[in-house]
């Protein structure tokens, strides 16, 4: 690992690298004064030495006995500091002299006053005794040498040093943490998003897999929708034709019953086809099969009888609904297929205690040709098929199989050639309940739509006619216009309305969705209600409330007055 | 007396020429020696009931050198006090000397008369020593110290110049 990329890096090791700069400057500092005081003190030794000498050699020179004035100075040899030292007589002639081995001599002449020259300390002290002068004294300590010095610090220079290197893989050791953390957040980051595109690419292939489905039922659907514009079409004729009013309403309610029959199967297939993030919830398994009654008794073959069984007290499971309705419909597509000519499909679901614990079975029985042992072995394995090409993808059952051991669940068929085929779904019980549906919105909230003033945005003018009238018929003051830039600047003209009522698919810069993120930021205290008969316009999230077209006048009014009655969205 | 010191100063000349000379160097070295002694002598209190009274430096036998010193002690103090050189004749005059500096032949008699007394009593050649005996080693000043004889007397005399003495009578061991 490079080490000086790491020193880069990491504050560590900058601040090693400061640290270590300061200590080698506060270790020079401290040798400088080291210095200076050694200096000191040796000028202060080799003054206190020559006023030792001086008093020692002060009888000598008294008495002229240069021979004692000599055995004095050669008693200095005990102190290694003295370098040279000198007895001078009255006149300045040298009388003794003492020199360490190798040391320049003190000089033969008396020298005048104390100097240091080239570091050496030189003290010269007169000899006085009773007020007369004697002669001086000359005592010179020499600078240490180099290697003097070096030993005097080396002690003190290994321990910086030492010091030193712990800063210094301190701050490496810092760096390579910092390095390391950076590279740990980078891979988490790596991972999160890998984990993102992953649950983007599972939801893409749910949805393909729905859409694939859908194709699956298009035929009967199309079948059904036929024969609902056929009931519709001769009961506009038949009333052209017969003007009596009895017969006419009997027609009229034919017609009725026919277009909401397609109205309940298109918002079924809408809300099948609806982008949904993939999400385990609390399920109850009767409500869901009941939701789907209509798509699979219209979508299914008119020669298929379809029987759906759910009692009401069926335990919840915990699974994702969208998965769940899709495994569903690919078993009945199954089914479908299986049955050549007139059948029966049998949809039950049973709360059942076994060995293995508390379940929820869903049983699809068909009464179609079933299938061979071989067939059914492998049935689970994806791209299997047994139908033609372009007919199927192979992974219906896959799927199935996917959903219902993600579940913790299991999945096991039993089929009879020429009698049936029975798949049974067992999903373990949750002890979770599920979410209470929203409460129906009270009587009184329905009082507070008269006279509520309605912002209508609304381009398509025929639509814009029925909910105008709606409105009306509800007691609301309404005000329609066309695009979402018209209704920015009939709020900024100031103009009072209790709720925005707006489709979320327009021509223009702005689309509905746009235009209530706009209104909210705005006009935060005004209440928004969207709309829209497209499934694409997916991801509109749960900030607004929706309404799914097409929608009956009763289920219009429950959401705006419901809207209006929630006190956050009236909040001041 | 004034033959003698003829005699004295004529044998002075007689001895003149270069070793002469040398002679009369050592008489100063002599002189100078006696008065620097003083400062390594302790006397017992009584010696000087004041602390202004001069140092007695009596000179017996020796006028050369008498004046020679009263020359070289004019400027010189010890502590407070100044020298006062005095020549004297008689043996028997010694009471208030603190340093007695005796050659010749009365030597021997006023040595007997500084003995047990607090005097310093400083010989030079000949056989009768006093305290100090002046010698001459390889043409320079020398001594000895009797430092028995100093503690007859009661005086006490400075390590530093017993180091320097060629040799040192020690006084009792007590």
């Amino acid at each position: 690992m490079n080490w000086r990329k790491l020193l880069r890096r990491g504050f560590g090791g900058f601040a090693a690298v400061i640290a270590t700069v300061l200590l080698l400057l506060l270790g020079l500092v401290i040798v400088l004064f080291s210095e200076a005081a050694y200096d000191q003190q040796q000028e202060r030794e080799a003054g206190v030495q020559a006023q030792i000498v001086s008093a020692s050699v002060a009888p000598a020179l008294a008495f002229l006995d240069d021979e004692s004035a000599q055995r004095y100075l050669e008693a200095l040899s005990a102190n290694p500091a003295v370098a040279a030292a000198a007895v001078y007589d009255v006149g300045g002639g040298r009388i003794a002299h003492y020199s360490r081995a190798g040391a320049e001599p003190a000089p033969i002449q008396a020298p005048a006053a104390n100097s240091a020259a080239s570091g050496a300390k030189i003290s010269v002290m007169p000899v006085v005794a009773n007020g007369e002068r004697l002669g001086q004294v000359y005592l010179r300590i020499d600078a240490l040498t180099a290697v003097q010095r070096f030993a005097r610090y080396a002690g003190f220079a290994v321990l910086l040093v030492l010091a030193s290197l712990v800063f210094i893989v301190f701050g490496i050791a810092q760096a390579a943490l910092k390095q390391a953390n950076e590279e740990l957040e980078e891979r988490a980051a790596q991972l999160q998003q890998e984990i993102h595109q992953r649950e983007r690419a599972e939801e893409e292939l749910l949805q393909s897999r729905k859409m694939e489905a859908i194709g699956q039922l298009v035929g009967g659907v199309a079948h059904d929708f036929n024969n609902l514009l056929t009931v519709v079409l001769s009961g506009l004729r038949l009333m052209e034709r017969n003007p009596d009013p009895a017969r006419q309403a009997i027609t009229t309610e034919a017609m009725r019953q026919a277009v909401e029959r397609g109205a309940g199967l298109t918002r079924q297939l809408l809300a099948f086809a609806r982008r949904q993030a993939l999400k385990p919830e609390v399920v109850d398994i009767g409500a869901r099969l009941a939701g789907m009654r209509e798509l699979l008794e219209r979508s299914l073959r008119a020669d298929i009888l379809v029987d759906i069984q759910a009692p009401s007290d069926l335990w919840p499971v915990k699974s994702d609904p969208t998965q769940l309705e899709l495994a569903i419909i690919n078993l009945a597509v199954n089914a479908r297929d299986a049955i050549p000519k007139g059948g029966v499909l049998t949809i039950s679901a049973e709360n059942m205690t076994g060995e293995s614990g508390e379940h929820v079975a869903i049983r699809i029985r068909d009464t179609g040709h079933g299938m061979s042992e071989e067939t059914r072995k492998r049935v689970f394995e994806p791209y299997f098929t047994t139908k033609a090409a372009g007919q199927g993808t192979g992974l219906g059952l896959a799927q199935v199989y996917g959903i219902v051991t993600q579940s913790g669940g299991t999945v096991s068929i039993e089929s009879t050639i020429d009698v049936g085929t029975t798949i049974l779904l067992c999903l373990p019980r949750s002890l979770e309940l599920p979410e209470a549906p929203t409460a129906a919105p009270a009587e009184s909230a329905q009082l507070a739509l008269g006279g509520a003033k309605l912002l209508v945005v609304e381009d398509d003018d025929s639509v814009a006619q029925v909910v105008m009238a709606m409105a009306a018929d509800l007691g609301c003051a309404p005000l329609r216009v066309a695009s979402a830039a018209a209704a920015l600047s009939v709020l900024s003209e100031g103009r009072q309305f209790d709720l925005v009522f707006s489709d979320i698919i327009m021509p223009g810069d702005m689309n509905g969705l746009e235009l209530a993120q706009v209104i909210a930021r705005r006009y935060p205290d005004l209440p928004i209600v969207l709309t829209t008969g497209f499934s694409g316009a997916a991801d509109i999230g749960n900030q607004f409330p929706v309404l799914r077209k097409p929608y009956e006048p009763e289920e219009f009014q429950r959401l705006i007055a419901t809207v209006l009655a929630t006190p956050a969205a009236k909040s001041a | 007396m004034r033959l003698a010191s003829i005699l004295l100063a004529m044998s002075a000349i007689v001895a003149l020429g270069s070793p002469a000379s040398a002679q009369t160097a050592q008489e100063e070295v002599k002189a100078t020696f006696i008065y620097r002694f003083v400062s390594y002598i302790g006397w017992p209190p009584a010696s000087f009931p004041d602390a202004g009274l001069p140092v007695q430096l009596c000179v017996i036998g020796a006028d050369p050198l008498a004046r020679t010193l009263e020359r070289a002690t004019m400027a010189q103090r010890v502590g407070a006090r100044h020298f006062e050189v005095r020549r004297i004749g008689d043996a028997d005059d010694i009471d208030a000397c603190h340093v007695l500096y005796v050659v010749g032949d009365r030597t021997a008699a006023a040595l007997r008369a500084a003995r047990r007394r607090a005097i310093l009593s400083i010989t030079s050649g000949g056989s009768e020593r006093g305290v100090i005996h002046f010698t001459i080693v390889d043409a320079r000043v020398r001594f000895y110290i009797d430092d028995a004889l100093a503690e007859e007397g009661g005086l006490t005399i400075d390590p530093r110049l017993l180091n320097l003495a060629l040799s040192v009578r020690r006084r009792s061991a007590s």
